[in-house]
C-alpha cells in the first residue's frame, strides 16, 4: 500500500530520531532497517533521509562522525543528542495525542 | 564505465547547488556516493547486472532535482554561517596576527636599537649602525598638558634657537634663561665663536646679573670668558706645586703620606684689561650666596613635562638627556679655575704682591660655590676639582710670596679637603656593595652606580632597573617564539594557496575544516597559556626565581628558561594546531591523514637530522659565549640550552614539512641539487661541530670519534632523507588529506599567535610600564648624591661656604 507523501514525509525525523536512539548509524543502514521493520511497506524515496538528517544535525538534534563500519569501510555515523532525546520524547507524546484523536474521529474508537 | 558515469552525473546534480562550500559538497557528495554504491552492491548481490542494480539504486534515492532542492534547504543555513566563519577569519583573525606578532618584532627591535641609541650617547659605546634609524622616537608629552605647557615641553630641549624663543618668550624667568645661557656657553666659548656671538652671550651674561643678583654663576662665566679672551695658558715645569697622588698609586692607607709633583700654570697676558675685568667679576661673584645654572630645576622641569617611562628604552633616554644636561657648563668653570692661580702668578710677577695674596685666597671659593649649590654628582665633581686645583697651588704660591705659614695652612687646608672626598669614594661596607652590584644590580645599574655609593643609597635603585632587564630580555623571547610561529604560518599558507591554485576542482582542491570551539580553546589553553603560566609561575614565583638576580649573574639560568618556554610554546601550538586540524579531517571523512606524524618516536629520522643540526649550533653558541668571557660552565649552559631550542624547533619544522606532503617541483629539485649540497654541509658541519663539543665535555682525545661519528650521522640522515623524498611515489589520498590538515590548521596556528602576542605583549607593557615609572622616581639627577656618601661630603662644603669670611677686597 501507498501511503500519502505528505504523511511519510512528516514522520521522518521521529522516526529517525527513534532508531538512533537504539545506536548510532549510518543513512543506508537507517534505511534498511526501516524497510526490514516495516516489511516494505514505508516505501522511502530514500535520498528524502538526508536532508532530514542535515536538517536534524542543523537543528543539534544529531552529531555526525565518519567512523569505520565493521566492513572496514568510513561511514558517516550519526549519533543522537540529549536535545534530540528531549525532542522524540516530545514528538512520541504529540504522536499519541494526535493518533489518539483520530482514533476517536475516524474509527471511533479510544484506542489504536 | 558507462554505470560509473551515470552515478557520477547523478551525484554531481544533487550536489551541486552545494559547490558554493567545498566543504559540505564534499561531505555530502562522499555521503550521497557511499549509499547508492551499498544500494547497488546489494542489488548486485541479488543477482541483478551492473547497470540495472546502478539504476535501481538511483531510481530508489529520488528524483535529483527534487533532492538537490531540498539538500540545499537543509544546508543552507549551515553554508551560510560557515562562510560567515571563514570571512570572519580572514578578515579579522589572519590580518590580527600577523599584525600583531609583526608588532611585537618591530617593538622589540626598536626598543633594543632605542636602548642602543640612547646608551651611545653616554659615551664609550659601539652602536650598529641600523640603531638610529630605529630609534626615532623622541620624549613624548605627559597627556593633558595645556597648550602653553606643550610649547614648553617642544622648546626646552638641547637646541639653542628653541631656548632663545623660550627667553624672548619669557624674558623674566631665571630657569629659562639660565638654560638658555647654559646652551650659549657651547657655541660662544669655542674657538670658532664670532663676533656677533660673542657679544650675545656678553648680553646674555648681563641680562642673568640682572634676573638673579644672588647668582655667582654668571659673573665666574663671564670671568673665565674675559680670561680666555686676554691669556693664554701653558703648563711650566717652573712653577711646581705638590699634590697627593692617586689613591690607586699609594694604596687608601698611605694616602697623605706621599706627595707628587705636577706642574702649575703659566698665564701670558695678551689683554691685560680683559684679565683684571675679570677679576672684577671673580671678586663679585664671591660676594653671592649661591652659584647655580638651575640644571637640576631644568631637569625636574622637563620630567614634569614628558610622559613617564614605559620602556628600559624610555628611561635610558631621560638618563641620556640629563647627562648632555650637565656637560656645557662645566667646561668654562673648570678652564676658569686652572688661571686663577696662574693670574695670582702673573700678578706677583708685576708687583701687584696685595693684590696676588687676596687671589692666592679666594681662588678655591668658586669651585667650593658649585660644589655647594651642585644638583649632580657631575657638578660636584667639577666644584671639587676646581677647589682643589686652586687649594693644592696655593701653599706654593704663598711660598713665593714670602709667607711660609700660611703655606703650611693652606697645605693643611687641601689635605683635610682632598682626603674627605676620597673618603666619600670609599664610604665602608664595600663588600655588601659589591655583592649586591654583582648579584643584583644587572648590567645598566652596574654601568650607571657611581663611586661613593652605600648600600642604603642602592637599594631602592635595584628592583626596577633589575626587573626592566629582565623584560627586555622576556621581550625579545617573545618575539623569537612569534617570528619562526609567523614563518611557519606563512610557509604552510603560502603551501595551501599552491595547492587551492594547483586542485580547482570541489573533490580534490584542500578542505578548509573548523575545528571546532571547544577544541580551539583546548589548542589555546595547552599550547599557549599553560606553557606561559608555568614559566611566568617559575621566574616570578619560585622562591629560587631567577628575577631577584641580575641578568649578568643569571644568564645562562634565564637563557634555559627562556628557550624552555620558546620550545615549548613553539612545538605545542604547532603540534596542537595540526593534530586538531588532522583529527577533524578525519571526522569529516577525508581519507589518508597521516597519523602520529607528531610523534617523535615515529620520526627517528627526523629527530636524529635536527640533533646534528643543535650539535653544530650549540657548539658554535659555546664557542662564541667563550670568546665572549663566560666560563666553561655558562658556555655550556648556553650551548645546551640553545641545542635543546634548535633540535626542537627543526624537528617540528620537518614535521610540518613531512605532513603538508610533498610536492612535484620541490622533488625534482631534491633529487638534483641537494644531495650533493647536503653531504657537503652536513661534513662541513660535523667537522667544525664536533672538536667544540668535545672539547668542552671530554677533552681533545675523542674529538676524533666524534667527528666521526657526527660526520658519518649528518651524511647518513641528510642522503636518507633526499633519497626518501626522492624515491617516495606520489599518493594522491594521502597528499590530498595533508593539505587539507595544513589549510584547516592555519586558523587555529592564526589565533595562537594571535592570543599569544597580544596576551604577552600587553601583559609585559604593563609590567615594563610599573618598572619604569618606579626607575624614573630613583634616577632624578638628585638622587645620584643622595645614594652616595658624596651628599656628607656637599653638606661640609655647603657649611664650609656659609661659614667663610671674604677677606678684605684688594683696593
Amino acid at each position: 500500500m501507498d501511503f500519502d507523501s505528505n504523511l511519510v514525509k512528516g514522520s521522518t525525523a521521529p522516526i529517525v530520531l527513534r532508531l538512533l536512539q537504539e545506536r548510532p548509524m549510518y543513512g543506508y543502514e537507517i534505511v534498511k532497517l526501516v524497510n526490514q521493520r516495516t516489511g516494505g511497506r514505508l516505501e522511502w524515496r530514500e535520498g528524502s533521509l538526508y536532508p532530514c538528517l542535515h536538517r536534524l544535525e542543523g537543528q543539534g538534534y544529531l552529531l555526525s562522525r565518519w567512523e569505520a563500519a565493521p566492513s572496514g569501510k568510513r561511514r558517516k555515523y550519526y549519533h543522537i543528542t540529549p536535545k534530540g532525546e528531549a525532542e522524540l520524547a516530545h514528538r512520541v507524546r504529540e504522536w499519541r495525542e494526535f493518533s489518539a484523536s483520530l482514533n476517536v474521529l475516524l474509527l471511533g474508537t479510544t484506542g489504536p | 564505465m558507462n554505470d560509473m558515469n551515470e552515478l557520477d552525473n547523478y551525484v554531481r546534480a544533487v550536489t551541486r547547488r552545494l559547490e558554493l562550500d567545498p566543504t559540505v559538497h564534499y561531505q555530502v557528495a562522499r555521503e550521497v556516493r557511499e549509499h547508492l554504491e551499498d544500494a547497488a552492491e546489494e542489488a548486485r548481490e541479488r543477482g541483478c547486472s551492473d547497470e540495472d542494480s546502478v539504476r535501481a539504486a538511483l531510481k530508489a534515492f529520488g528524483d535529483a532535482d527534487d533532492l538537490a532542492e531540498q539538500l540545499w534547504q537543509a544546508n543552507r543555513q549551515r553554508m551560510r554561517l560557515r562562510a560567515l566563519a571563514i570571512w570572519a577569519g580572514r578578515l579579522v583573525l589572519v590580518p590580527l596576527a600577523v599584525v600583531a606578532a609583526v608588532g611585537i618584532g618591530f617593538t622589540t627591535v626598536r626598543s633594543f636599537a632605542t636602548a642602543l641609541g640612547w646608551l651611545s650617547s653616554l659615551d664609550g659605546f659601539h652602536v650598529p649602525s641600523w640603531a638610529p634609524r630605529f630609534a626615532a622616537e623622541g620624549p613624548v608629552p605627559k597627556p593633558g598638558l595645556s597648550e602653553e605647557q606643550l610649547r614648553l615641553f617642544r622648546l626646552l630641549d638641547e637646541k639653542l634657537e628653541h631656548a632663545r624663543a623660550l627667553v624672548k618668550e619669557r624674558p623674566g624667568d631665571p630657569l629659562l634663561h639660565a638654560h638658555y645661557v647654559r646652551l650659549l656657553s657651547e657655541q660662544a666659548l669655542g674657538k670658532k665663536a664670532t663676533e656677533q656671538q660673542r657679544q650675545e652671550w656678553t648680553e646674555a651674561l648681563a641680562r642673568g646679573k640682572q634676573l638673579e643678583p644672588d647668582n655667582a654663576i654668571y659673573n665666574y662665566l663671564e670671568a673665565a670668558f674675559l680670561m680666555e679672551r686676554g691669556t693664554e695658558a701653558q703648563k711650566d715645569a717652573g712653577l711646581p706645586y705638590e699634590v697627593l697622588p692617586p689613591e690607586h698609586a699609594v694604596g687608601i692607607a698611605d694616602q697623605g703620606k706621599q706627595t707628587k709633583q705636577n706642574r702649575g700654570v703659566r698665564l701670558t697676558v695678551k689683554d691685560p684689561q680683559a684679565l683684571d675685568a675679570a677679576l672684577a667679576q671673580v671678586r663679585d661673584g664671591l660676594r653671592k650666596p649661591h652659584c647655580t645654572l638651575h640644571v637640576g630645576e631644568v631637569m625636574a622641569l622637563r620630567a614634569s613635562l614628558r610622559r613617564t617611562p614605559r620602556t628600559l628604552a624610555d628611561e635610558l633616554r631621560n638618563i641620556a638627556e640629563n647627562a648632555a644636561v650637565l656637560i656645557p657648563h662645566t667646561s668654562p668653570l673648570r678652564s676658569l679655575a686652572e688661571r686663577l692661580p696662574g693670574a695670582a702668578v702673573w700678578l706677583a710677577e708685576q708687583g701687584r704682591h696685595e693684590e696676588a695674596v687676596w687671589l692666592a685666597g679666594v681662588m678655591a671659593r668658586p669651585g667650593a660655590q658649585v660644589a655647594a649649590d651642585a644638583n649632580s654628582l657631575i657638578e660636584l665633581l667639577v666644584g671639587h676639582a676646581m677647589a682643589t686645583v686652586a687649594e693644592a697651588q696655593a701653599p706654593a704660591l704663598y711660598k713665593s710670596l714670602g709667607m711660609p705659614e700660611r703655606a703650611a695652612s693652606a697645605r693643611a687646608e687641601y689635605e683635610r679637603d682632598e682626603l674627605a672626598w676620597r673618603a666619600a669614594r670609599h664610604p665602608g661596607g664595600d663588600q655588601d656593595l659589591g655583592q649586591l652590584l654583582m648579584q643584583r644590580a644587572g648590567v645598566l645599574l652596574c654601568m650607571l652606580v657611581p663611586a661613593g655609593t652605600t648600600p642604603e643609597g642602592l637599594r631602592p635603585m635595584l628592583g626596577p632597573y633589575r626587573t626592566l632587564e629582565h623584560i627586555e630580555l622576556e621581550r625579545l623571547a617573545l618575539a623569537l617564539t612569534l617570528v619562526p610561529l609567523v614563518l611557519v604560518a606563512l610557509v604552510l599558507a603560502a603551501s595551501a594557496g599552491w595547492a587551492l591554485l594547483r586542485y580547482r576542482s570541489p573533490d580534490r582542491s584542500p578542505k578548509l575544516l573548523f575545528i571546532g570551539w571547544r577544541r580551539l580553546a583546548g589548542v589555546i589553553l595547552l599550547g599557549v597559556l599553560v606553557p606561559a603560566v608555568a614559566y611566568w609561575a617559575w621566574t616570578r614565583w619560585a622562591p629560587w626565581n631567577s628575577l631577584q638576580y641580575g641578568i649578568n649573574y643569571v644568564l645562562a639560568r634565564r637563557m634555559i628558561e627562556m628557550s624552555a618556554a620558546v620550545a615549548a610554546i613553539f612545538c605545542a601550538v604547532l603540534a596542537l594546531s595540526l593534530r586538531s586540524a588532522a583529527k577533524r579531517c578525519i571526522e569529516a571523512g577525508i581519507e589518508g591523514v597521516p597519523t602520529g606524524v607528531f610523534n617523535p618516536l615515529r620520526r627517528p629520522v627526523g629527530v636524529l637530522a635536527s640533533t646534528c643540526a643543535a650539535l653544530v649550533i650549540g657548539a658554535f653558541v659555546a664557542l662564541a659565549a667563550e670568546a665572549g668571557g663566560a666560563d666553561r660552565r655558562d658556555s655550556i649552559i648556553a650551548a645546551l640550552g640553545s641545542a635543546a631550542l634548535v633540535v626542537s624547533v627543526l624537528f617540528m619544522a620537518w614535521q610540518v614539512r613531512h605532513a603538508s606532503g610533498t610536492y612535484r617541483p620541490a622533488r625534482e629539485w631534491l633529487g638534483r641539487a641537494a644531495v650533493p649540497m647536503a653531504v657537503a654541509v652536513g661534513v662541513a658541519a660535523a667537522l667544525s661541530a664536533a672538536p667544540a663539543w668535545t672539547r668542552f665535555l671530554w677533552g681533545e682525545p675523542m674529538a676524533l670519534a666524534l667527528i666521526l661519528t657526527v660526520g658519518a650521522a649528518a651524511i647518513l640522515t641528510t642522503v636518507a632523507l633526499v633519497e626518501r623524498a626522492a624515491t617516495r611515489p606520489p599518493d594522491e589520498q594521502r597528499g590530498h588529506a595533508c593539505r587539507a590538515v595544513v589549510r584547516s590548521a592555519l586558523p587555529v596556528l592564526a589565533a595562537c599567535i594571535a592570543v599569544l602576542s597580544l596576551a604577552a605583549g600587553m601583559w609585559l607593557n604593563r609590567v615594563d610600564a610599573r618598572y619604569a615609572r618606579a626607575a624614573e622616581k630613583t634616577s632624578l639627577m638628585r638622587s645620584e648624591i643622595d645614594m652616595t656618601a658624596f651628599a656628607r661630603y656637599q653638606k661640609e662644603v655647603q657649611e664650609a661656604v656659609r661659614q667663610w669670611t671674604p677677606p678684605p677686597p684688594h683696593p
